[in-house]
């Protein structure tokens, strides 16, 4: 975290609202890029967006280091984003939520590859693979857009989602795994 | 360890490359003699390929300045306080007319229901302020569809939440 934005986080702590801005700024986009994946429409992302700088602006005072900050405003996001998807759970057909990392591993065994015949054009595979990321149940959509698209630690997403690294894992291979069953299963 | 135990655990790092060279070596030298290690590990590799690869949503750069003035308009305009202030604000002498006053408001309104007959009362009495309740019988607006707008359920939602609900 560079000394900027540690300078940045002190003065928003200590109520600066031209500091609250600038991190605005600077944190919007990527709060707004896991919002709209989570969400996959912009009307919500961008209240996830709104909501989780309003909250943080709160919860100022219990900001410490800027690194803190960037957690604590993801996981406001996410969490935000995770009740909202759960409200409106009846409009999607979630991939089944009951496979164990077990079922998960021997599942692993029996898929097929996607295999040479089923190459499609870049951008329609890309709204394809987006939309099984999108069924996926929201702990494992978060943790895979968290890690294999924005490019956090596991460290850094068991901190956002308050879970152990162990949970981060297993989330992460079995989301991984539904993913490509669903496009094997589901070809556009 | 068994030899999937440690690609099961480092599988995330060696896909995004922070794996450290001893691991690596290791890793490598697993995939290397296991077949099943490596039909693991070509399975997530696969997916984490595909899923990687998936595009920034595209946003007019329009929007960005109209996002931070909203959510600055928000701070600014209203009343929003720190959770401390908050704290220190029900601990003050005016706490009182907290209770008071929407207690008021609503004998007030119970008192408008009778003169008025049954339809209105009924309303006041379900609705979650007086405020709202004026607004939506006066708009004639269909509660159904306010109940579908997203905004609605979000703004319901974080008013119906209890405290703790997104962490704190
Ligand atoms: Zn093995």
């Amino acid at each position: 975290m560079n000394t900027e934005i540690e300078d940045l986080v002190r003065k928003f702590v200590d109520g600066d609202h031209a500091a609250f801005a600038e991190l605005v700024r600077r944190y919007e986009k990527k709060v707004y890029g896991v919002a709209y994946r989570m969400m996959g429409n912009h009307l919500d992302a961008d209240d996830v967006t709104q909501e989780a700088f309003i909250r943080i602006y709160k919860n100022r005072e219990s900001i410490k280091t800027a690194s803190f900050f960037s957690c604590l405003l993801m996981k406001i996001a996410t969490n935000f984003a995770i009740d909202l998807i759960r409200k409106k759970k009846n409009r999607f057909v979630a991939i089944d939520d009951d496979t164990t990392a077990s079922q998960a591993l021997k599942a692993q065994l029996i898929d097929k590859s996607l295999g040479p015949d089923e190459s499609m054009e870049s951008s329609e595979l890309m709204a394809h693979v987006k939309k099984a990321v999108d069924m996926l149940p929201p702990r494992q959509r978060t943790a895979i857009i968290l890690h294999d698209i924005e490019g956090f630690s596991k460290d850094e997403i068991a901190d956002i989602m308050e879970c152990p690294q162990a949970t981060v894992r297993s989330n992460l291979h079995i989301a991984r795994i539904k993913v490509k069953k669903w496009l094997t299963k589901n070809k556009p | 360890m068994p030899c999937h135990h440690f690609i099961e655990l480092k599988v995330d790092d060696y896909l995004t490359g922070r794996l450290t060279p001893d691991d690596k070596r290791l890793f490598d030298d697993i995939i290397g003699r296991c077949p099943d290690c490596r039909s693991f590990l070509e399975e997530q590799r696969a997916a984490y390929d595909l899923i990687h690869e998936v595009s920034r949503p595209e946003t007019p750069e329009l929007y960005w300045s109209g996002l931070e003035k909203s959510i600055l308009a928000r701070i600014e305009s209203s009343d929003i306080k720190t959770n401390n202030e908050i704290a220190a604000d029900d601990a003050g002498p005016h706490r009182i007319w907290n209770a008071v006053i929407p207690l008021a408001a609503s004998f007030l309104i119970f008192l408008v229901s009778l003169s008025m007959g049954d339809k209105v009362g009924k309303v006041a009495g379900s609705g979650p302020t007086a405020a709202n309740t004026v607004e939506i019988n006066s708009a004639q607006t269909s509660y159904a569809s306010l109940i579908e707008s997203p905004e609605i359920i979000a703004i319901s939602y974080i008013a119906a939440s209890p405290p703790g609900t997104f962490g704190f």
